[in-house]
């Protein structure tokens, strides 16, 4: 069963065919090519394939790819501005906070809802925020100074 | 990749419920945290799924008389958004707070946690002492029956072929109750509960005429009452002695699974009362 959708993915307008079995994930991949969205686990434990949906972070492989209809969807494509990279992710080089990176987009993702809901927030709230995100390469610590770094640059 | 199905994404109830009754096999798709996975897994292969999020009837948190009725679309995050949670029921808050991660919680709703029917459910105990009634639609019309009775065992409920929950509604609890949610689990973050309580103490501070209720989760095929230990703390002191007799008590009967990835059934078993003893100790301070 076909369906077409109209969503705004990374600040565009997109009007699309879509099957009803296709989810999320699969749509941004494989229909927009969006290669940032990361497959890990496909059973929403892992984090790699968080997207904003509304403003809001969603694991992009447990929705439907019909569900999206007439939302706004921010992927990890969509964050830094030209060449000028959104500070989260500027800060996750500098800190070290990327190994393999597979985990990367989904976390930072995820961080900036989080910087988003609360401009300065407590620790707890950054380590729950990144609760749903397995990392196996950093430790996790470096990824916490990035955000806490970014919360801190701010006014 | 999941198997073709048809989509529908109906605004009304009259619809849908006439959707819900043409199939045996229709999934109800509210925020598909376990749906999915389900039918990723292929231990579910719905031919047809109908997506009740455009449902008004299934939305919103609003008080009804004395019970505040909870649309099944809530998610756990509107939970924990919740004034009126917070106010009046804190252990819910508790329960939300652990369910899964914050993604997760943004798209999981308390009535699929309800339906899904899962021993340790987070909001099962909870709603389970608290009490809650649910309220399910066909097209035969409307019923509702307590929470208890509509979880009938593992992934079971009494939902007939063709109903859906609307809404879960709890009776408010008599002025200064306190209530709370303790679970255990393997790490902390994103785990299921491998055990937990849920207990309510009405007129704490008087205890002639204190009730105390505990329920008890992923401990039997369903959340339950512990209804032996609640008559055992009706209206008493509580003492050591009589906490350690709480503690005894409240293994009798429970057989836990042995088969659990999380906790052994003696841990369980064990856990269940230290854990109740935790919740006294903190609902009955001060």
């Amino acid at each position: 069963m076909k369906h077409t959708i109209n969503l705004r993915v990374n600040g565009e307008e997109v009007t699309t065919d879509v099957k009803s079995h296709r989810t999320l994930l699969e749509f941004l991949r494989d229909q927009l090519h969006l290669m940032g969205v990361k497959e890990g686990c496909g059973d929403g434990e892992c984090g790699a394939c968080t997207v904003l949906l509304n403003g809001e972070p969603v694991r992009s492989c447990l929705i439907l790819a019909v569900e999206a209809q007439n939302s706004e969807i921010l992927t990890i494509e969509g964050l830094a501005e030209g060449e000028k990279l959104h500070p989260l992710q500027r800060a996750f080089i500098d800190q070290g906070a990327v190994q393999c990176g597979f985990c990367t987009p989904g976390l930072i993702m995820g961080a900036k809802a989080l910087l988003d809901r609360h401009s300065h927030p407590t620790e707890e709230q950054i380590r729950e925020a990144i609760g749903g995100h397995l990392c196996r390469c950093t430790g996790y610590e470096t990824i916490l100074q990035a955000i806490r770094s970014v919360a801190k640059m701010r006014p | 990749m999941l198997r073709p199905f048809d989509y529908f994404h109906p605004n009304d109830m009259a619809e849908t419920l006439t959707l819900l009754d043409q199939e045996d096999e229709t999934s109800v798709l509210a925020g598909g945290t376990d749906l999915l996975v389900k039918m990723r897994r292929g231990s579910i292969r719905p031919p047809v799924v109908v997506d009740i999020k455009g449902l008004e009837e299934c939305q919103g948190i609003r008080w009804e008389g004395d019970r505040l009725s909870l649309g099944s679309l809530t998610t756990f995050n509107d939970l924990l958004r919740s004034q009126e949670a917070h106010k009046h029921f804190p252990l819910l808050i508790d329960a939300a707070r652990v369910m899964g991660c914050y993604e997760v919680r943004e798209r999981a709703t308390l009535g699929g946690n309800v339906v899904n029917a899962s021993p340790g459910a987070e909001s099962g105990s909870p709603l389970a002492v608290l009490e809650a009634q649910v309220v399910l639609k066909g097209r035969r019309g409307e019923r509702q029956m307590s929470i208890g009775h509509f979880w009938q065992g593992v992934g079971k409920t009494d939902l007939a072929p063709g109903e859906l929950l609307v809404r879960i509604v709890i009776p408010r609890l008599p002025e200064g109750s306190r209530s709370t949610y303790l679970r255990r689990s393997r790490v902390q973050g994103m785990d299921l509960a491998s055990v937990n309580v849920a207990v309510v103490v009405i007129n704490p501070r008087l205890p002639e005429s204190r009730e105390i209720r505990v329920a008890l989760g992923a401990v039997a095929p369903t959340p339950i009452r512990a209804r032996e230990v609640e008559t055992l703390l009706r209206g008493q002191e509580i003492t050591s002695s009589l906490l350690s007799q709480m503690r005894d008590k409240i293994q009798e009967g429970l057989a836990p699974r042995t088969t659990s990835l999380r906790a052994t059934p003696g841990y369980k078993k064990e856990m269940v009362g230290v854990l109740t003893e935790m919740a006294l100790e903190v609902l009955l301070k001060g």
